[in-house]
């Protein structure tokens, strides 16, 4: 009897983590395993969405390739993406530098830097849309206010400026979500490495250099692959806000030119031919940052 | 210890189970439909997106329930969901989740580019015929593609046109312009006079932009554009002759002269509606269904005017893109047994008095059926509307947007304000379409979808039987 219940326990001992990772797991699955193997298999198919598939082998991946739109579509992503991980990185660090020492309206700071992470990108994509506006935006009239009229630009109209002022909004969005996890790993940082540091006569970069980031090197890594993979993977919205692509496809993006491709040309095979080379693109770039960025060396 | 273990495992189990049950499709024959639901009784399922304008659902409600009072035993059931814009992923769930639609309202641009093609919609040919003389003459060629009638008409036919206000021509003295010199001297005097943009245009949003080209290319073809682009899009002709390149020029004319500035590039639609409305601007090019809401906007600040889109080449009539956007077509998936319900359905929406509320809320300028009124017909009112129906409709040519793929229409939406702004060459942008069409082609892409059609394509979307008139 006793050993039957022992035995019953160490079956629901052994069964109790499945079943309570089953839904999480079910739901990945669901949502996320399962159209990503539907996206692979389709994009084997010539197919609008609505009428019957057509098997094509990999012609809709020979399309792509020959796809300039798409091509040029990908150069903006990398663009964006290296704009908006340099600044989101080097800004979200001066700023959690700046508040980490004790300054007067420190929770302030924190707390005005970190809102706009928990706006929508469409309301931060229409307010910015009419901050730009150049008959009623306040960008354009402050600068004229200032004595910097020089400076007035078409912000979303200008194909060499539209990217950089979409990719602005991203970065004025993320820049306090970064600056919170730096924030949070200087503060880990031992006084000790530093005050040794003084007394052998270190500089502040040297400090900085020596110390600092090889110490926050783990909560860099973590805030690049966000800022890359969030680059890459998760600017479709604010675009479709702010520009939609244009002008003249200067801030076309690789997701808005698949979401159009699937919706609007209603090539959905090729879409999802397109979405898979841009998965293995990003896996590739995730794969090289991080074994670079986590090199035993750069702990020492 | 225990007891919690257990309660977890329940509530896991229970949330797996219900994500999976709230994934499972609807299952309901097309025989069937949803009778079970009111048992000995037949249902008529309609079915569209969100209704915009108000009144427009109760005026479909009134339909139904008078359908119902005519019907007896028959009940009529509407499911509006989904935007405009998001239709055949609309359309697209239904079929996936076996739903049964009998009939379903939208933008008429997706029936012929996207739905028909995809054998989506019901051949309404023979079962139209009946009922053909309640359109507005030209109404159902906007539903026509391949000679065959995909949908019919129920809605207003929209067009483009210079909307200006009429106060301040007045005050100025300014008269509606007949020519593009005339609108140029129209614009100077506006500019030096009141220190505004005189025209201004819903630039940041690209699909607007194909309307000037129709316009211009309209007149640089001599009136054959519909003709040109249908040749072109079946590989009879390249489109990057003269008389393409031409009408780019013409357009990069209304940058070059100053009518048009880089303002016009950052504005959207509610920018262009309240610049108007504060006498920021005293023109913009729109299409007919933005009265609605420039009137509401304007309010009684001062009067609005419309006139045609400029001559720009000697000896040429002006033409305006237009068709009516809003239809009603026979999904391939509805019941075919309430073929008969579906059809008496169809003449009871095309009377006047049923048909006159759901148009009338969108505040028709030029609509489809027969004894509907248009809005500013009435005495008193607006009578701009009246002249764009006495004058501008007479000069309608079928949307080339409606014509074109998706793919083209983005190009050319792109390509105006780039050769206005002097970013790329009207050369350069025929070339780009031209290679884009060469692209499609390579890809699959077919203007003629109907041409090679199998017997067996036909067959679904042929009617299993033509019920007798109810006319």
């Amino acid at each position: 009897m006793v050993r039957e219940r022992q035995r019953n326990g160490k079956l629901v001992n052994k069964i109790f983590p499945y079943c309570m990772t089953a839904p999480a797991i079910i739901l990945f699955v669901l949502f996320v395993i399962a159209p990503f193997i539907y996206g692979l298999y389709t994009s084997f198919f010539q197919w609008d969405g609505l009428s019957e598939m057509k098997y094509i082998g990999t012609q809709n991946y020979s399309f792509v390739f020959q796809d300039k739109n798409y091509w040029s579509a990908l150069g903006n992503t990398f663009k964006y993406a290296l704009v908006v991980t340099v600044l989101k990185n080097g800004l979200g660090l001066a700023l959690a530098l700046l508040i980490v020492k004790q300054v007067r309206g420190k929770g302030l700071f924190r707390t005005s830097l970190y809102m706009p992470v928990t706006f929508s990108y469409v309301v931060i994509g229409v307010l910015w849309t009419w901050i730009y506006n150049p008959t009623f935006g306040i960008l354009n009239s402050f600068l004229t206010k200032v004595g910097l009229g020089s400076l007035i630009q078409g912000w979303l109209s200008d194909p060499n400026v539209a990217l950089y002022s979409v990719a602005w909004v991203d970065i004025w969005k993320w820049i306090g979500f970064h600056m919170v996890l730096y924030l949070a790993g200087l503060q880990g940082v031992p006084n000790e490495l530093y005050e040794a540091a003084e007394i052998d006569g270190a500089g502040k970069f040297q400090k900085f250099w020596s110390i600092t980031l090889p110490q926050i090197n783990g909560i860099l890594v973590v805030n690049v692959l966000l800022a890359i993979t969030g680059a890459f993977v998760n600017n479709y919205n604010l675009i479709n806000v702010m520009t939609d692509g244009g002008p003249f496809g200067s801030t076309e993006v690789a997701l808005t030119y698949i979401v159009r491709t699937a919706f609007d040309y209603r090539n959905v095979g090729k879409a999802n031919a397109m979405s898979m080379i841009l998965f293995a693109i990003v896996l590739v770039i995730g794969f090289l940052q991080f074994r670079v960025m986590t090199k035993e060396d750069n702990y020492e | 210890m225990k007891i919690r273990k257990i309660l977890a495992l329940g509530l896991a189990v229970v949330f797996a189970v219900g994500t999976l049950a709230g994934c499972g499709g609807k299952e309901e024959t097309a025989e069937t439909g949803s009778e079970g639901e009111n048992s000995g009784d037949r249902v008529l399922h309609i079915g569209g997106h969100t209704r915009m304008y108000p009144g427009e659902e109760e005026a479909w409600e009134a339909a139904a329930a008078q359908f119902e009072e005519e019907n007896p035993g028959v009940k009529v059931e509407i499911n509006w969901q989904g935007s405009f814009d998001d239709v055949a992923e609309s359309v697209q769930a239904a079929k996936l989740a076996k739903e049964t639609i009998d009939l379903y309202s939208c933008g008429a641009r997706v029936i012929q580019n996207s739905l028909a093609p995809a054998q989506i919609c019901m051949d309404m040919t023979d079962l139209v015929k009946p009922y053909e003389d309640r359109f507005v003459e030209g109404m159902l060629d906007s539903a026509t593609v391949g000679e065959k009638v995909w949908s019919i008409p129920i809605g207003s036919s929209g067009t483009c046109s210079f909307y200006y206000n009429k106060t301040m021509f007045d005050e100025l003295g300014l008269e509606e312009p007949a020519s593009f010199e005339e609108l140029a001297e129209v614009c100077k005097v506006i500019k030096e006079k009141k220190n505004i943009t005189p025209i201004l245009q819903q630039g940041s949003l690209a699909t607007y932009w194909p309307m000037w080209f129709m316009e211009t290319y309209a007149q640089t073809t001599g009136n054959q554009s519909v003709e040109n682009v249908e040749a072109f899009l079946s590989g009879e002709r390249t489109f990057d002759t003269e008389e393409e390149t031409e009408a780019f020029e013409l357009i990069k004319q209304f940058f070059d002269e100053g009518l048009i500035d880089s303002n016009s590039l950052n504005t959207d639609s509610d920018g262009m509606r309240a610049a108007f409305s504060q006498e920021k601007s005293a023109i913009f090019f729109g299409g007919t269904w933005e009265y609605t809401n420039v009137e509401e906007v304007v309010g009684d600040s001062f009067e609005i005017g419309v006139f045609e889109f400029p001559s720009m080449v000697e000896g040429v009539q002006a033409q305006h893109g237009g068709g009516c956007g809003t239809s009603l077509f026979i999904p391939t998936f509805c019941n075919q047994e309430n073929m008969d319900l579906i059809m008496k359905f169809v003449e009871l929406i095309t009377r006047p008095e049923y048909a006159g509320p759901i148009i009338e809320a969108a505040g028709p300028i030029i609509p489809s059926i027969k004894g509907v009124e248009a809005q500013g017909s009435t005495e008193g009112e607006s009578n701009f509307i009246q002249d764009i129906n006495d004058n501008h409709a007479q000069h309608i040519i079928t949307y080339l947007d409606w014509v074109w793929p998706s793919e083209i229409n983005d190009v050319v939406a792109q390509a105006i304000p780039a050769v206005g702004t002097g970013n790329i060459s009207a050369q350069d942008a025929v070339e780009e379409i031209q290679s884009t069409y060469e692209r499609l082609v390579t890809e699959g892409y077919q203007y003629d979808w109907w041409s090679t059609w199998t017997d067996e394509q036909w067959e679904t979307v042929t009617p299993s039987t033509i019920p007798e008139s109810y006319a």
